[in-house]
């Protein structure tokens, strides 16, 4: 068996093809989560109840850059012992039934606190999935690549994460054009979680018909697997250090440069901007579908010229060209940058005030005052701002703090001034995030490939990487002046990882990975 | 900190020095020497991260109130396992390249 699949290899184009659609819909399963975040907090985790908030937390919040280095350890080690096709078919089951039964999750009114938990734990298992699934694939495409072009090869699987994202945002955003905000806000914001089920089936038959690596085949044939991937990766010091450098010198400052240009941007537009969510998701999806073509451009490149002067250039490009970019993303977007345009004779302000039905518990509610702003600019743009606030009768203070909405919608004319500033910042990502792949499986010795590039790769994206929004937020909660504080967190890892990686990391490629 | 990584200056002698020593054949005794140098500095640094992380933690923690407080030890929970094992990482990373772990061979 063993020898008849060295002696008939799959074709490397089918190989690709098999390995990166199955990356792709779990990436694509990973993201639905997190883009209809609000859709599912509203129907799962209701803010009237504290255990169900605290669920949320740790559903949305932890699983990111908790689970998913768990899920490399876990899976890593299984597919050293028992191989790479059968693992990385594991994670992908696991992931897509995950995707597709979230979608099917009474809500909280139905089902009560069992709701929140099942989505938690649904969660979880999509995280671990994650965590098993993208050094599966970057393993086996690498152990099927020719020397002197792998970083072209593996470059294919890296363009999944983005189109990933881009596909989950597409998905979403036809199915919210197909009804009304009502229908999806009620139930179709599942039907991106079922149509996961149909991709998935596709991906496992497809993922069925491939062959075992034919290294990791020989390997177990002469008998030298790994009997503890564990113990070889992470309790040798020859190895041990070799994760750590992969880890502070490559994928901290990878992730960190990745989730600023397509996270922390989409985050930045949407709240500190207040951009119409389908506007900036839909002006992302152009950014991203422009710069994916880098990804495999950087990872051509880097079989000519190496992996780390690629990476580093990269994270040189975001140090110096980051906190500009965001500056023009937010004079174009911002309405507090863009208040020069506006013109007093074009402001309309309404108020309204309503009786309240039902008084709250903690006083007599008098009205709810209603106040409608909107703001129209010389470009074409459109602000508009609602604060509602509930008023009391003889003199009582107001128990509950005005609600604020606010959205920005930008004229066409502003298009490419967003759009240019994100494709910028992606294509310092596919600098980055292009050649990391094959520098990973460069790193370390067949029998422990798996485990050994996949904690590195988890902690850097999922812990350094995942953070960017959360602290990002942070940070600007405490700098609510200044619009940019957020950037310090990724600046400074980015910084710190670029100077660890210039002294320490070599520029050679190693050639032969079958060792 | 927010000045630091938007100065200019500070910026390009950062990368100034990374181009330096991507781009120049620096001597290898002089380059492992620079590691253990930098050895020593990350130990410095994981030691400095980690009591920072850990003052604004409990800080943030123990002001914690209302109806946000549990998620707000949770996150911050999350948070102070999550990096206190990263910058023992760094730190032992620190010790490898102190002791010369990562010194490039003569001639390599």
């Amino acid at each position: 068996m063993a020898n008849n699949n060295l002696n008939q290899p799959s074709s490397l184009p089918s190989v690709i093809a098999s390995s990166s659609v199955g990356t792709l819909i779990e990436w694509y399963d990973f993201y639905i989560f997190g883009s209809l975040a609000l859709e599912i907090t509203a129907k799962f985790f209701p803010a009237s109840n504290p255990t169900a908030g605290l669920l949320s937390t740790l559903a949305i919040f932890a699983v990111g850059f908790i689970v998913r280095p768990f899920g490399a350890l876990f899976f890593g080690r299984l597919g050293d012992m028992i191989g790479r096709k059968y693992t990385f078919l594991v994670t992908l089951i696991l992931m897509g039934s995950s995707t597709f039964l979230i979608g099917c999750i009474p809500g909280y009114e139905s089902i009560g606190f069992f709701a929140p938990l099942l989505i938690l734990v649904l969660r979880i298992l999509q995280g671990l999935a994650l965590g098993g699934e993208y050094g599966g694939a970057a393993t086996y495409v690498a152990e099927h690549a020719p020397p002197g072009t792998r970083g072209y090869w593996m470059s294919w699987i890296q363009t999944t994460a983005t189109l990933g994202l881009f596909v989950s945002l597409f998905v979403i955003i036809i199915t919210r054009k197909s009804m009304t905000p009502a229908e999806f806000s009620d139930w179709g914001w599942r039907v991106p979680f079922w149509v996961s089920i149909i991709l998935v089936a596709v991906s496992i038959v497809i993922r069925l018909r491939m062959k075992e690596s034919p290294m990791f085949t020989q390997l177990k044939a002469e008998g030298k697997t790994s009997a503890n991937p564990l113990k070889d990766s992470f309790g040798k010091k020859e190895n041990f250090k070799m994760v750590l450098l992969a880890l502070f010198g490559a994928t901290m400052g990878q992730g960190v440069v990745w989730y600023t240009g397509q996270f922390y941007a989409q985050l930045f537009l949407k709240n500190t901007c207040k951009m119409d969510s389908l506007q900036v998701d839909s002006w992302l999806g152009y950014a991203l579908l422009l710069g994916t073509g880098g990804f495999i451009l950087f990872g051509w490149l880097s079989d000519k010229i190496g992996r780390k002067v690629i990476m580093m250039a990269g994270m040189a490009a975001a140090l110096l060209f980051t906190v500009p970019l965001f500056k023009q993303l937010y004079n174009t977007a911002s309405p507090k940058a863009k208040a020069a345009l506006e013109t007093l004779d074009k402001r309309e302000i309404k108020l309204a005030m309503t009786k309240l039905a039902k008084a709250p518990a903690s006083g007599t509610a008098d009205s709810l005052m209603t106040s409608d702003t909107v703001k129209y600019y010389a470009d074409g743009s459109k602000y508009t701002k609602k604060v509602e606030t509930i008023l009391f009768t003889a003199g009582k203070p107001a128990a509950y703090a005005p609600k604020v909405t606010e959205k920005m919608t930008l004229s066409e004319s502003n298009k490419w001034s967003i759009i240019f500033p994100i494709f910028l910042l992606v294509i310092f990502v596919t600098m980055v995030y292009g050649p990391i792949a094959a520098f990973l499986v460069e790193l370390f010795p067949t029998r422990i490939r798996y485990s050994s590039m996949s904690l590195p790769y988890h902690i850097g994206n999922g812990v350094f990487g995942g953070l960017v929004p959360f602290i990002g937020a942070l940070i600007s909660s405490y700098n609510p002046t200044n619009p940019y504080a957020g950037l310090v967190y990724p600046l400074s890892v980015t910084a710190l990882c670029f100077l660890i990686g210039s002294f320490f990391l070599s520029n050679k490629m190693e050639e032969n990975v079958a060792d | 900190m927010l000045n630091l990584v938007d100065n200019k200056t500070f910026v390009i002698a950062l990368i100034l020095i990374g181009a330096l020593a991507n781009f120049i054949t620096i001597p290898v005794n002089i380059l492992n020497l620079i590691k253990r140098v930098l050895g020593g500095l990350w130990i410095s640094l994981a030691c400095v991260a980690e009591y920072f992380l850990v003052s604004a933690g409990s800080g943030k923690m123990s002001a914690a109130t209302g109806p946000s407080a549990a998620q707000t030890i949770t996150q911050w929970i999350t948070i102070l396992i999550i990096f206190t094992i990263v910058m023992v990482g760094f730190f032992i990373y620190g010790v490898y390249g102190a002791t010369g772990q990562y010194d490039r061979a003569e001639g390599a």
